[in-house]
């Protein structure tokens, strides 16, 4: 019971992990994507398509990167080149691929109400680690996804805080006035940094679809996106926060199927709404901005 | 050679630079003077990249530099000090410099190294730094000034170009960096120094560049101009202005009382301590103290954004709106530059509560207040409807100075309100200040400067600020000398 609860709560906090480091990287750099939901929809959908049609789980994740890119291309030019309010960008990005993916969907696979199905990414166990008791099972015994992810906490907190390039990237969040007579390049620096946070919001994607459900169906990510963007607020801009935030979170997600399971009275919508309502009790607590980019949201435009 | 050839630049309808022709040779140190809002800030962003000139170019040795790169111009060898320092806030003071030339750019970033290269060069200017790891937020304006100065020279410039460098800086910080000016212009760098100090600028430069309202209006050399000539040139008529002087005060009754006011910032080191005085109507007390010895934080205090540890601040006209503040940094505190001047003049209460009724407000009243001062304040700038960041600093200031004044306050706290501003604006603002302690009915006003010149002038009564404590001087102490030490912390 116990080993079942904390093995789905690191399975679900993955995907949100995954997309809340690729926004850390984001907003380090001055910009806020509001649209992670949508490069996370069209990662979903692509992964899925591309290896139900392929057989091939390999090319669908080749496939969820190459579109979370792309909506991040999208963001990217109206945000970063052409300054366009980033809110309101982010919110039509997401609204967007909403819709494509839904059309996409039926167009390709039709509306049987049939579920196609594929095979999850494969579990790689850690040898002799994943033999250890409860520890094992829960945190050595997933697939390369999972295991990718939480290696990706320490990388981008010393990319972020000590090296050369995580200087320059927060430069630009701080101050990319400073930074631009500085000769740094501030569109060039916010452009790689939505092209990484587009590669791991649409693996994050994937991970629905290949890992998770191994299916599609409309509107997968169920706001994931948005719980992502909250763990960056909660975590406090620390990769290790995203970390913890984002366990809680996906802790919250599998006691509500856990809850659901027992078959309680309550109606389960209620469970259903319990990440939700968490996101928003630790927000109200979190909500500061002391640890935010001094120049987060604003878009930079020279005179 | 350094030459702009023809720059023209317009921000909206403000022409900033008119077909500006300007050249340094190496080994020179150049001064380019003029009022606030000549154009000699924007001259400066064009030479370095930061700005795109509309029509001409700017040429290093022979070769154009491609406009708007700060890149290409750091590349070519032209670094530049801004007036209100291009830092990092949130980012300690090794960071910030790692970002300069400090950092060689190959293996993994060291900022010891960084560190241990800038403290080599600080112990040769004589600039004292912060201690390690501390983050920009918390330095002093002066402090900031350094590590900027320390930045620019990390790019090993051919070219230093430097806005108001010397306005910040401690007369004993001044020899040295003057020396080292002398020393880049040994090494046949070019030195171009902006700056409305005349006496400085004939003092240190070889040429003289006067700019005035975007022109060039003369070139000429320490041996062939005075401060009169060069004052006549940027002005473009000889100022009369009677220096201000401070009258006898008649202190009226008390308006503002502190009571050890006592202030620990967040690591529980004392940055207040025990403070105790009083300020009655229609008097100028001077706050004199060197940058970073608790006046910013003073003055937080006072504005009601910081709350004090211990002690109490007493206004004895209790209602909202009796006192008006001027914080020293305009740009970030005072004034919101993406908004237009009328909008501005109206974020102070009493100001808003004139031109709104019933929570309804009238943009046209505001509009016709904002010309009135306008005028009033000789704030130059094409009209209510311009955005207070297109406004050069002199007349920024100037319309922080008269929303203060416009708001009719019992107390003014000053910080710090002349610094980079010309003659003309540094003898009106003082105009305002004193019309207003003085006018009937008047106010009471806390004028906290480092310039001992400007409280010398101004000031009725003098306070010495050092370590967060507070020391009253007697009446009669007018000596720049002794309340230089004072100021610097030596007990009598």
């Amino acid at each position: 019971m116990l080993e079942a609860f904390l093995t789905s709560a690191i399975t679900m906090a993955t995907p949100i992990l995954l997309a809340a480091l690729g926004e850390l990287l984001v907003e380090e750099s001055g910009v806020i994507n509001i649209g992670i939901e949508g490069a996370m929809l069209a990662g979903a959908f692509v992964a899925l398509a591309i290896a139900y049609f392929s057989g091939s789980t390999a090319l669908g994740l080749a496939g969820a990167i190459a579109a979370g890119v792309a909506i991040n291309a999208i963001f990217a030019t109206l945000v970063v080149n052409l300054a366009v309010n980033q809110v309101v960008t982010g919110t039509a990005v997401s609204i967007l691929a909403l819709g494509l993916t839904g059309v996409f969907y039926r167009k390709l696979f039709g509306v049987t109400g049939k579920a196609f199905m594929v095979a999850p990414i494969a579990k790689i166990p850690l040898g002799p680690l994943a033999r250890i008791p409860l520890l094992g099972p829960v945190l050595f015994d997933h697939n390369g996804l999972v295991y990718f992810t939480f290696i990706l906490v320490p990388t981008l907190w010393y990319v972020i805080a000590h090296t050369r390039y995580g200087l320059r990237l927060r430069a630009c969040g701080e101050r990319p006035e400073a930074a631009d007579a500085l000769g740094l390049g501030v569109i060039a620096i916010r452009w790689q940094a939505l092209i990484v946070s587009g590669a791991l919001t649409g693996l994050a994607g994937a991970f629905l679809t290949l890992a998770y459900a191994n299916t599609f169906v409309e509107n997968i990510s169920a706001g994931r996106g948005f719980v992502a963007l909250s763990v960056v607020i909660v975590g406090r801009w620390n990769s290790w926060g995203l970390a913890a935030a984002s366990v809680l979170f996906g802790a919250a997600m599998a006691l509500q199927f856990g809850l659901q399971a027992l078959g309680t009275v309550v109606p389960y919508q209620l469970f259903l709404a319990l990440p939700y309502a968490l996101t928003l009790v630790v927000l109200a607590g979190f909500g500061g901005q002391a640890a935010a980019p001094s120049a987060l949201g604003e878009p930079y435009r020279r005179q | 050679m350094l030459s702009a050839n023809a720059i023209t630049r317009r921000f909206g309808r403000t022409l900033a630079l008119d077909a500006v022709d300007f050249e340094a040779l190496p080994g020179e140190i150049h001064a380019l003077v003029g009022e606030n809002g000549a154009g000699k800030t924007t001259l400066m962003n064009v030479l370095a990249g930061s700005l795109a000139a509309d029509h001409g170019e700017a040429v290093l040795d022979g070769r154009s530099l491609p406009a708007g790169s700060p890149r290409a111009a750091l590349a070519a060898g032209i670094a530049a000090v801004h007036q209100s320092p291009m830092l990092f806030e949130r980012m300690t003071w090794e960071e910030n410099l790692a970002l300069g030339g400090f950092d060689t750019g190959a293996g993994a970033l060291d900022l010891d190294a960084v560190a241990t290269r800038a403290r080599a060069l600080a112990a040769k200017l004589g600039f004292e730094m912060p201690p390690a790891g501390a983050t920009v937020e918390h330095r002093s304006v002066a402090e900031r000034v350094r590590l900027e100065v320390l930045r620019a020279l990390s790019f090993n410039p051919r070219v230093l170009i430097l806005d108001e460098p010397t306005s910040v800086l401690a007369p004993s910080e001044l020899a040295a960096f003057l020396d080292l000016l002398r020393s880049l212009r040994a090494d046949g760098r070019i030195v171009v120094m902006i700056t409305h100090k005349l006496a400085e600028a004939i003092a240190v430069a070889d040429r003289i560049t006067v700019l005035r309202r975007g022109r060039v209006v003369a070139r000429t050399t320490p041996a062939q101009t005075s401060e009169e000539k060069l004052a006549g040139l940027m002005i473009g008529e000889i100022v009369t202005q009677p220096a201000a002087s401070a009258p006898p005060s008649h202190p009226g009754d008390p308006v503002l009382q502190i009571e050890n006011l006592t202030l620990d910032d967040h690591t529980g080191r004392r940055i207040l301590d025990r403070l105790s005085f009083r300020v009655a109507a229609g008097e100028i007390v001077g706050i004199a103290g060197v940058d970073g010895n608790g006046q910013t934080e003073l003055v937080e205090v006072l504005a009601g954004v910081r709350r004090p540890t211990s002690g109490k601040v007493t206004l004895h006209d209790g209602s909202s709106g009796a006192m008006a503040v001027i914080p020293q940094n305009r740009d970030l505190d005072g004034l919101i530059l993406d908004m237009r001047l009328w909008e501005n003049l109206i974020l102070a209460r009493p100001l808003r509560e004139q031109v709104t009724s019933h929570g309804w407000l009238n943009a046209s009243r505001a509009i016709d207040l904002c010309r009135q001062l306008i005028d009033r304040f000789r704030i130059r700038a094409p009209g209510p409807e311009t955005l207070a960041g297109a406004l050069s600093g002199g007349n920024r200031q100037r319309l922080e100075v008269a929303r203060a004044i416009a708001s009719r306050p019992r107390v003014i706290v000053a910080h710090n309100i002349c610094r980079g501003l010309d003659l003309a604006a540094t003898a009106e603002v003082h105009r305002a200040i004193l019309d207003f302690a003085f006018a009937a009915g008047g106010g009471a006003v806390i004028l906290i400067s480092s310039d001992l010149d400007e409280l010398l002038a101004i000031c009725g009564r003098l306070l010495i600020i050092s370590r967060g404590k507070i020391r009253e001087t007697s009446p009669g102490e007018r000596d720049p000398e002794r309340l230089g030490l004072l100021m610097a912390g030596a007990r009598d």
